[in-house]
């Protein structure tokens, strides 16, 4: 092999060394920086909470009407003092300077959503766990989160709490009106058959 | 070599005894003492299954950090591997070379799925392949050798530009369809015309034309599956009202390959491969023309590989030859059932499609034995 082409041959191999540890180095530095909020959650789909190693999360932002057939808000202004959330609003000019920290809906995320849900990647090991866990109604589950300078949210661990009387009281309400609203039977979409008597 | 055929051969005076003495000499400086080798390979093969195994069995006890680190170990480790075999004066085989090439290639684009892993971080999935493709492409197109690492850059570039297709047409919501996406539409699918100039171009050019024959076939493969169903363009992500100048885009870019692959290699191959390009071109545009038609869909079908067999028989390519012919007897036979569907009720139809559906086997086994070329496909 010709010096030339052994140089060519060297710079190629190394390429894509430097590329990915470039690449890792910075995964890691943008993921130490911003702060860190615990933000309560529940599973997105009760029947489908684990898509292969990641269980989908809607996020239950304090103090913000959730509703899900919606993405979620774009833009989130966070109120309290890390990492406790006393209340978020959707962000508009008034309050931008009021708020402790800003989060953004991002526009590379896989799902593509707003920042009303999540992805969270799970060792096989421990899915069966979180998995249990998120389907106890007598648990919360918490996302620890990680909120960048430029509003990006990233999950960084998931933890439980026991729910508070207030919070059961209020899903049971909840639940409560939304099998009042959905009291009368659709309309049936084929006539039924007459039942015979004979 | 045993010694007892060496005595069975000198003794039928096959060979005399001086050719007796040299065989000896040769077999005893050239033995390998392959039992102990297969010992230290088995023990070799123990070691390394048993680390694997312990490795993986606690994996996600692994720190993140860790696993990212032994991921690009293993990186560096095959980096080595190939540097390794190329500085020897003895190379490896074509399939081995391409094998560790395919398997650092992998490497490579599962440590974007690491990272996001450790990190908790999701991307669009065009991000990490094309920074892959960045990363990966000087040294695929560079060393690559046969036909794996070249089926392997192609499929990378080609679902790469179509997931940020998909992305891109996601994203944009846009209420009326721009030039500018049907531009890029276009360009998107003529990606496997465009590789095949690319091909033939440095085929005559480089030290490894091997490589970028099998680059410049596979990617016209890709051109004649891609046009030979004529709504399949429309599949990636266009409606009717940009067939137009989309399917015009399309074939300018075929043309445009027609004419590098013709002046880029002369002889019966590229001759062949420039007017199957030319039929793509034209099919493209008079399937705008044929729309829904089932008859004049399976006719446009049948030309491309019509063409695609006159050129195989130009240029001597057999087993491309006979697909090509085995191609066209099943879409005779389709159509012809297709035809018959509304005799179907009388009985009439299914005999004569029967008939016909014999007729053309037969015909096409003859054709198929006695016109195939003998030659190689190349």
């Amino acid at each position: 092999m010709s010096a030339r082409n052994a140089v060519y041959w060297l710079a190629a191999l190394a390429l894509p060394l430097i590329g990915l540890g470039a690449g890792w180095a910075v995964t890691h530095t943008r993921a130490q920086q911003g702060t860190d909020w615990d933000v309560p959650i529940r599973g997105y789909d009760p029947r489908d909470l684990l898509r292969g190693h990641y269980i989908t999360f809607r996020y239950d932002w304090p103090g913000l009407k959730s509703d899900d057939d919606f993405n979620g808000p774009e833009a989130l202004c966070i109120d309290g003092t890390e990492p406790s959330i006393t209340g978020v609003s959707e962000l508009n000019p008034g309050i931008r300077q009021r708020c402790a920290v800003i989060a953004r809906a991002s526009d590379n995320d896989r799902r593509g959503g707003g920042l009303g849900d999540g992805i969270f990647y799970v060792p096989q090991t421990a899915a069966q766990g979180y998995e249990t866990k998120l389907r106890d109604t007598r648990l919360k589950g918490i996302m620890r989160v990680r909120i960048r300078d430029d509003g990006l949210v990233r999950p960084v661990s998931l933890g439980f709490r026991r729910k508070t009387a207030v919070e059961i009281a209020t899903e049971a309400a909840a639940a409560q009106a939304a099998r009042d609203s959905s009291a009368s039977p659709p309309p049936p979409i084929v006539t039924p058959p007459q039942t015979r008597t004979d | 070599m045993s010694e007892r055929k060496l005595k069975a051969w000198a003794d039928a005076g096959l060979i005399d005894a001086d050719a007796v003495g040299r065989i000896r000499d040769w077999e005893a400086t050239h033995s390998r003492p392959l039992g102990l080798w297969a010992l230290i390979g088995l023990g070799a093969l123990a070691i390394g299954l048993g680390l694997i195994s312990v490795v993986a069995a606690n994996w996600e006890e692994i720190p993140g950090m860790v696993r990212l680190a032994i991921h690009l170990a293993l990186l560096a480790t095959t980096a080595g591997l190939l540097w390794w075999q190329q500085t020897r004066s003895e190379t490896l085989s074509t399939h081995f070379h391409d094998a560790i090439l395919l398997i650092f290639g992998a490497l490579g684009l599962t440590f974007f799925g690491h990272l996001g892993q450790v990190y908790q971080t999701s991307s669009p999935l065009w991000q990490p392949f094309a920074i892959w493709l960045l990363l990966f492409t000087p040294l695929l197109l560079g060393f690559g050798r046969g036909w794996v690492v070249a089926t392997m850059w192609m499929a990378a570039l080609c679902f790469t530009a179509t997931q940020h297709w998909d992305w891109y047409l996601g994203r944009t919501r846009a209420p009326s369809v721009g030039f500018d996406l049907m531009l890029y539409q276009g360009l998107v699918s003529s990606i496997p015309a465009s590789v095949v100039a690319l091909a033939a171009w440095l085929r005559g050019r480089s030290a490894r034309p091997d490589f970028w024959r099998r680059l410049e076939q596979i990617a016209l493969v890709l051109v004649v599956i891609w046009f030979s169903f004529a709504g399949l363009y429309r599949l990636i992500g266009g409606g009717r009202d940009m067939g137009a100048v989309v399917a015009v885009i399309q074939s300018t870019v075929l043309g445009g390959a027609a004419a590098s692959v013709y002046f880029a290699r002369p002889g019966k191959s590229g001759q062949a491969t420039a007017v199957i390009l030319i039929a793509a071109a034209l099919a493209n545009i008079a399937s705008l023309a044929a729309s829904d038609s089932s008859l004049g869909n399976a006719i446009l079908f049948m030309l491309i590989w019509g063409v695609v067999a006159a050129g195989a028989l130009h240029a001597g390519w057999r087993i491309v030859f006979q697909i090509a012919v085995g191609v066209l007897a099943l879409r005779l036979i389709i159509l012809s059932f297709e035809l018959a569907s509304d005799l179907f009720g009388s009985g009439l139809g299914l005999i004569l499609a029967g008939m016909a559906t014999l007729g053309i086997a037969f015909a096409a086994v003859g054709v198929s034995r006695n016109y195939a070329p003998t030659g190689d496909a190349t």
